[in-house]
């Protein structure tokens, strides 16, 4: 049991079995001869032992399923006699197991998982220092399980084939990240520079591996004799190094539209892989189904719903908008039936008062008017006889006899009379003119004779200028009393006149020089009574 | 199991009328776009999809607040026919709920509404007067109508419209005249409705009852109503077939009987007898209103002398189920026994 590395952990129990199994099993279907040197896919060989001895290493799905990431190579090495195979592998977290393996020895195929592994390398490389780790597998056809050719003798190293089940790789955490042991051990160095690590133990190895390709050779030719690769089948077979290539080309028809793409069904080749997906395995239609049959009913009830709410909404608000119409409309009837009612009970009363009022006002005017009648009956009463006093007082019931002989007779009678004094008083005036004019002719001529006298009689000139002026005023006088009424102050005055003529006039003279002006009747008859009484004392004087 | 290849068909359930409503906010400020989009067909599908979104009164709210009545209102003077019917159905939808209702007053959506009442469809005339009736289900919507002076032209409408409109005519009338009669009384409708009393359809019938009872509510409605002589028919509704008809009737009498003229209108008419049976009526509303209007009645001494050997009924109503007309019941009785 050779093992090219130590340290990788024995995870299943079976290396003794299936070492000497896989030795047996070996030649793959391609039936290539003897031990090869297997680049290791190490997946690959991996398949091998477990599968079915018989069974083409395309079946083997089923177990690989079931195991768990122990892809490793560990068994292969512990068993295997191959001396070059060997196992390429790492820390344990580093290696992807597949979930289908496949049997295919990929010789040549140098292209095998470069998304995988090459990845880390690059990343490994590249990304130094940072801890981004990133893993992509590329998807990958099925390799051809028919080898073509033969095994490269000086066959580069390939780098093992990781089919990459994401699920099943140990560097991927599952679970909870919080409890997991962060990372390496500050002691240790870091995962990076453990990957290097392994990466230089990868060179190690595949130079290793291409030494050891070296040894396992026929013996060496017996002297004088050479080896000579020869074939033994029954057509030779040109054996060249060159592949033999072949140039085709083709070119479409110009001008012709492109066809639609016809729908590509692939040719099958090698290896079908089905799954197989029983009964309640993927997920449960029901269980899945429900929440969207929730939506979608959901929804639908839901508009609906909204939409038998918003009439009965309606309805309901005209209900309820009805009933408080209703109830408004009565309320409102009522209060117009009571504002009406309250309207004629006023003006019933009103129209009582104002009839009331015209009761009281009727009664109180007739009282007023029987009072008045009353007082007016007695008033009037005495009124007839007061009347006819004072009518009679004032003169209202005459005589007429009596009357007409005021009236008329008197008027004339005292006419007569006045015209009678008043020639009288003309004559008398006359005669007056007369014995003036010869008392002045006889003074003239004794005023000849009396020059030699010269005290001579002053005073009769005064009183002879003094008469002179008298008669006109004297015939004033007279005339003014006679047109007066007759009344009889003024007949008492004219007839005192009539004696003391000379006298009278002479002292009345004076103070009627001033009422000459004047004119006024009273004044004359207030001087002319003061004149008799002046006239009077002064007939006392003059006796 | 689902295969992956993709079908030529769109799914079963989306309507090809429809447009496609996008997810969450996005979908009103979207169709109101669509809305103002020069395409017509763009334009119906989204007024479709409007339709069906409106049902929800969170959605009513958000439409009105990005603004889609203004596109809504420049889609009412379109000139293809289906989308004006839309529109007028998006309008009315929005209109049974309170926000688009207080959104319609905001935004003058009544005064737009108002262009297409003389429109050739009918259906956009019925989805018009239906938005009308349900703003004028609120108080202040209600005002608002009136203060837009369409109540003339309303009144007129209720000549010449078909049966159905009527009766959303009706309705709204019936509502607007609750808030302000006096335009209404000066456009004739006191004779209006005096035909639709006489109409042989039950609805309008007691719809145009109704309008009746919100018209004379004012004084000036109380005499129009005595001057066209609407009493007597009214007092031969009160022995009509149908109930509602009957009950509203005897509201409509309920006010007309408030003025004396009408009291004694009604008496010369031998209203007493309906209304006295109508006190047996199983509607509560007729029971209401006959005795309201009973108690009319017993204000006038001829009819206090009536009804005194009536009493008894009264007492019997007393015992209602329904509280409002207990207290009528007891009111009426109050009323018949006294004395001056």
């Amino acid at each position: 049991m050779r093992r090219q590395e130590p340290e990788v952990p024995l995870r299943t129990g079976l290396p003794a079995k299936t070492a000497g199994r896989n030795c047996q099993e070996v030649p793959p279907p391609g039936g290539t001869p003897g031990c090869r040197a297997t680049a290791v896919g190490d997946a690959g060989w991996l398949s091998v032992p477990w599968g079915k001895p018989s069974v083409a290493p395309t079946s083997c799905p089923g177990n690989f399923l079931s195991r768990p990431p122990s892809f490793l190579p560990p068994l292969l090495a512990s068993g295997n006699p191959c001396p070059w195979q060997y196992v390429h592998l790492s820390g344990s977290q580093d290696r992807l197991a597949p979930t289908c393996l496949k049997a295919g020895i990929h010789p040549k195929r140098s292209d095998l998982a470069p998304g995988v592994a090459s990845t880390l390398t690059d990343r490994t490389c590249s990304a130094m220092g940072t801890y981004t780790y990133t893993y992509t597998s590329r998807p990958r056809a099925l390799p051809c399980q028919r080898r073509r050719y033969r095994d490269h003798l000086m066959q580069l190293a390939e780098e093992p084939v990781h089919h990459g089940n994401i699920m099943y790789d140990r560097r991927v955490v599952r679970g909870n990240t919080y409890a997991l042991h962060t990372g390496p051990l500050p002691g240790q160095p870091d995962p990076i520079e453990i990957q290097r690590q392994q990466q230089a133990k990868r060179r190690a190895l595949a130079k290793k591996r291409a030494q050891g390709q070296f040894r396992p050779r026929t013996p060496e030719p017996v002297e004088g004799r050479k080896h000579v690769d020869v074939q033994t089948e029954m057509y030779l077979e040109e054996i060249a190094d060159r592949i033999i290539e072949v140039d085709v080309e083709c070119q479409t028809d110009a001008f012709l539209d492109r066809p639609p793409t016809p729908l590509f069904i692939p040719a099958k080749t090698g290896k079908d892989v089905a799954t197989q997906i029983l009964e309640g395995e993927l997920f449960d239609f029901d269980l899945e189904v429900k929440p969207m049959l929730e939506v979608l009913v959901g929804k639908t009830i839901e508009q609906s719903l909204l939409e038998v709410m918003e009439e009965e909404e309606l309805a309901n608000l005209r209900a309820s908008q009805y009933a408080y119409e209703e109830l408004r409309n009565v309320e409102l009837a009522e209060v117009q039936r009571l504002a009406e009612q309250e309207k004629r009970h006023r003006e019933e009363k009103e129209r009582r008062k104002r009839q009331q009022w015209e009761v009281v006002y009727k009664h109180s005017e007739t009282a007023q008017k029987v009072a008045a009648r009353a007082f007016a009956q007695r008033y009037l009463a005495d009124l007839l006889p007061s009347v006819f006093d004072s009518l009679r007082d004032g003169g209202y019931f005459y005589d007429p006899v009596e009357r007409d002989i005021e009236i008329g007779f008197l008027p004339w009678l005292m006419n007569e009379v006045d015209k009678t004094m008043e020639y009288s008083m003309v004559g008398r005036t006359v005669l007056d003119m007369l014995i003036r004019e010869v008392v002045e002719k006889r003074l003239a001529a004794y005023e000849q004779r009396d020059d030699q006298p010269p005290a001579g009689k002053p005073k009769d000139e005064l009183g002879g200028s003094g008469r002179t002026t008298e008669p006109p005023v004297g015939y004033e006088l007279q005339e003014q009393s006679t047109a007066q009424p007759q009344r009889p102050p003024l007949g008492r005055d004219s007839l005192q006149r009539t004696p003391d003529d000379g006298r009278y006039m002479e002292s009345v003279l004076a103070q009627e020089t001033k009422l000459m002006e004047e004119g006024e009747y009273e004044q004359t008859k207030i001087r002319k009574t003061s004149g008799t009484e002046v006239l009077q004392p002064r007939g006392d004087f003059q006796p | 199991m689902a295969h992956a290849r993709i079908s030529m068909y769109l799914p079963p359930d989306i309507n090809p009328t429809q447009a496609a409503i996008a997810y969450g906010c996005r979908a009103l400020p979207k169709l109101n776009e669509e809305l103002q989009s020069e395409d017509l067909l763009t334009r119906q599908k989204a007024l479709m999809a409007l339709c069906d979104l409106m049902h929800d009164p969170e959605h009513v709210y958000v439409a009105i607040d990005t603004g889609c009545l203004e596109s809504l209102k420049a889609l009412l003077k379109d000139n293809n026919d289906m989308v004006r019917i839309k529109t007028t159905e998006v309008l009315y939808i929005m209109a049974t709920h309170n926000v688009g209702r207080e959104g319609f007053l905001e935004h003058d959506v009544i005064l737009a509404l108002s262009y297409l009442l003389n429109d050739p469809q009918s259906a956009c005339r019925k989805n018009l007067h239906l938005a009308f009736k349900h703003v004028a289900q609120l108080p202040s919507g209600a005002q608002g109508i009136v203060n837009s002076g369409l109540i003339p032209s309303l009144v007129w409408k209720l000549q010449r419209e078909e049966e159905e409109i009527q009766g959303l005519l009706l309705d709204t009338l019936a509502a607007c005249l609750m808030e302000d009669a006096t335009e209404a009384l000066g456009s004739h409708v006191v004779p209006f409705l005096k035909q639709k009393l006489l109409s042989t359809n039950d609805d309008i019938r007691s719809k145009a009852a109704r309008t009746l009872i919100a018209v004379s509510i004012p004084l000036e409605g109380k005499n129009q109503v005595w001057q066209h002589d609407v009493i007597p028919i009214l007092v031969h509704l009160l022995k009509d077939r149908v109930e509602e008809v009957q009950a509203n009737a005897a509201g409509a009498l309920m006010y007309a009987m408030v003025t004396t003229q009408g009291k004694y209108a009604a008496l010369d008419t031998e209203a007493i007898h309906p209304l006295l049976s109508l006190l047996g009526s199983s509607l509560s509303k007729a029971r209401l209103n006959a005795t309201k209007a009973l108690t009319m009645l017993a204000e006038a001494p001829e009819g206090r002398k009536f009804l005194q050997s009536r009493v008894p009924v009264f007492r019997v109503l007393e015992d209602d189920t329904s509280e409002a007309v207990r207290r009528a019941a007891q009111i009426a009785v109050k009323v018949i026994e006294w004395k001056p």
